[in-house]
């Protein structure tokens, strides 16, 4: 008896101990696997898939035969591919404007202003509107003929007045400035939080050692806020990127000529609307990259940073 | 904010010329902070004094108040842009997207404050992928994938897909909030007591995180409703597309007036602004918890 009775013991310790296993990933399923399951399908899985893509002449609905790198080859020689890399290249420019300008309103709101908060506000509106939103709102604003001119001439100075976005050397910095219109408000925010945790010790004592302004920033404020200073410029250089896209489909259309173009618009015009699905594919390859470089330098610097 | 030059000291020439420099430095202070807003406000003035003048009233006067003040503008820019479908078509598809990001990430949220367990990480690393894979990455794939099986043209698509890129926002939004404000004690009281995970999910964390759900809400809607290149990618039939694509197009028409294109960017920003002005206090708090850390 003893000798049936065993296996069926050991089976029921294994039993008891697969279950003490799987009862907590059995308990966590219905909470977690419907985002697992979403986050999988929608991004994932087609992200691997269409970089999987990048080595065929990829034509959906049709035979898509493999190329090897034949669709690197064609943008690494494509003189469009070349412009979109400078304009992204210009739109990084923008980095010292994005920070320093958000960082000085906030140090500067930070002492001793009244309806600082109500100010904040404000200036947050223009943060509220989407990139897409952005273009369409600023499409009569910067029209040969819209505020921006118009200013300029009531004003006497009727000579500054630009074809702002259909001008090839101006398009790319008139994008640079109104990105940092739109990107103060939340780096405000984001700032004056970060300022709020230096201990306020620091500051009185700056002050009364007889600090000025400048020395206050460099060796009390720059410090206390370094992480939250280098987390906003890895975003804003991501963002060159990532989220320009509705920006330049809404005010430019990558125009005039490829001028503006940044690259995930031309993923876009290569696949959508010219149909070359293999050479959109190496391009997002080549995105991932660069996004990939950016997060790493922006951790180098980030650890070089903190051991200063 | 509360802050008085202290009392002026009747005798002594010195301080007293000393407070009158540091009160004008003051007021100099502030008139530049006040003055600092209208270049942000400016523009926005602009559009909507632009947006009510009619086209003779623009060519006489572009910066002053719209003298005959018109509403033909934004009548025209309604039915030639067909804006009005356009709205209804943005406000299914965001309002869907606000729904799903909160029923996906809910969940997850609560288990990842109630669990000790190292799978915790895979979880929220799995959902960070959404945000750090740049968009038009995995959504041309997509529309390869949907327009293979007719699901393209797709307002409740398309919703979903808002729902699922807006879940780390709603993810790390209440995991933060539930991991601080349900502490273990309480979880391990209710256990005790003989409750299930959830009893404690929907009688204790959903009713206690409600104002992080709806800030959670309004940003989904407010990002879905601005976002153009998953509707330009999946929306090719103009009657599904959404008030970002209407709008654009619209604007970019050639023979558009300057008020016209005014008025169709008002209509396509009034809701966001409007949601915003209501709830801005609780989303900027929303939005920079932790960043101070």
């Amino acid at each position: 008896m003893s000798v049936t009775a065993a296996p069926g013991r050991t089976g029921g310790e294994l039993w008891g101990r697969v279950r003490a296993r799987t009862q907590p990933v059995l308990a966590a399923l219905p909470y977690v696997a419907p985002l697992i399951v979403a986050a999988a399908l929608v991004v994932l899985a087609p992200a691997l898939w269409g970089l999987s893509r990048s080595v065929f002449n990829w034509q959906p609905g049709s035979a898509s035969p493999y190329v090897g790198f034949d669709n690197f080859r064609l943008l690494a020689d494509s003189t469009t591919f070349r412009t979109i890399l400078v304009n992204e290249g210009v739109y990084l420019l923008g980095l010292p404007i994005w920070t320093i300008l958000p960082l000085l309103i906030s140090v500067f709101l930070f002492t001793r202003v009244r309806f600082a908060g109500l100010i904040r506000t404000l200036i947050f509106l223009p943060a509220v509107v989407s990139p897409a939103l952005l273009g369409i709102m600023f499409t009569p604003i910067l029209a040969p003929s819209g505020l921006v001119n118009t200013t300029l001439r009531s004003a006497g100075a009727g000579g500054l007045a630009h074809a702002w976005v259909d001008d090839p050397s101006l398009v790319k910095p008139t994008i640079i400035v109104l990105l940092a219109w739109a990107n103060v408000g939340l780096g405000v925010a984001i700032f004056t939080a970060a300022l709020t945790s230096i201990q306020p010790e620091f500051l009185d004592a700056a002050a009364v050692s007889g600090a000025t302004s400048w020395q206050r920033i460099r060796y009390v404020i720059l410090p206390g806020i370094r992480r939250t200073l280098i987390l906003w410029m890895t975003f804003q250089a991501l963002g060159v990127f990532l989220w320009l896209f509705g920006l330049i489909f809404a005010l430019t259309a990558g125009g005039p000529g490829n001028s503006s173009t940044s690259i995930d618009y031309d993923i876009f015009t290569n696949t959508i609307t010219n149909g070359i699905f293999g050479v959109g594919a190496a391009e997002s390859v080549y995105l991932l990259g660069m996004v990939i470089a950016i997060a790493v330098i922006a951790w180098v610097i980030g650890r070089q940073w903190s051991h200063d | 904010m509360t802050e008085h030059a202290p009392p002026v000291p009747v005798v002594g020439m010195r301080p007293r010329n000393r407070n009158v420099r540091k009160d004008l430095r003051l007021v100099a202070r502030n008139v530049a902070a006040i003055a600092l807003t209208l270049p942000f406000l400016y523009p926005f003035y602009f559009l909507v004094i632009t947006a009510f003048k009619s086209n003779q009233g623009y060519a006489e006067n572009q910066l002053g108040l719209p003298h005959p003040f018109v509403f033909t503008q934004f009548s025209s820019a309604w039915d030639s842009g067909s804006l009005g479908r356009a709205l209804l078509n943005s406000t299914i598809a965001a309002g869907i997207g606000a729904l799903v990001a909160i029923v996906l990430s809910a969940p997850a949220a609560d288990w990842c404050a109630r669990t000790r367990s190292k799978t915790k990480s895979i979880v929220l690393g799995t959902v960070a992928c959404i945000w750090m894979i740049p968009m038009i990455i995995w959504i041309i794939p997509m529309f390869v994938e949907l327009s293979r099986a007719h699901l393209t043209n797709n307002l409740l698509v398309l919703g979903f897909i808002y729902g699922v890129t807006n879940t780390p926002l709603g993810l790390y939004l209440l995991y933060a909030y539930l991991a601080d404000a349900v502490p273990g004690e309480i979880r391990e009281a209710a256990i005790v007591a003989g409750a299930k995970p959830r009893h404690i999910f929907f009688m204790i964390s959903l009713p206690i995180s409600l104002p992080v759900l709806v800030t959670i809400a309004v940003l989904a809607f407010v990002w879905s409703w601005g976002d153009v290149l998953i509707a330009a990618v999946l929306l090719q039939s103009q009657q599904d597309w959404t008030v970002t694509l209407s709008a654009t197009s619209f604007v970019s028409r050639y023979g558009v007036s300057i008020q016209q294109e005014a008025a169709a960017a008002i209509i396509s920003m009034l809701p966001m602004v409007v949601i915003f002005a209501i709830g801005q206090r609780g989303i900027v708090k929303g939005l920079t918890v932790g960043s101070g850390k």
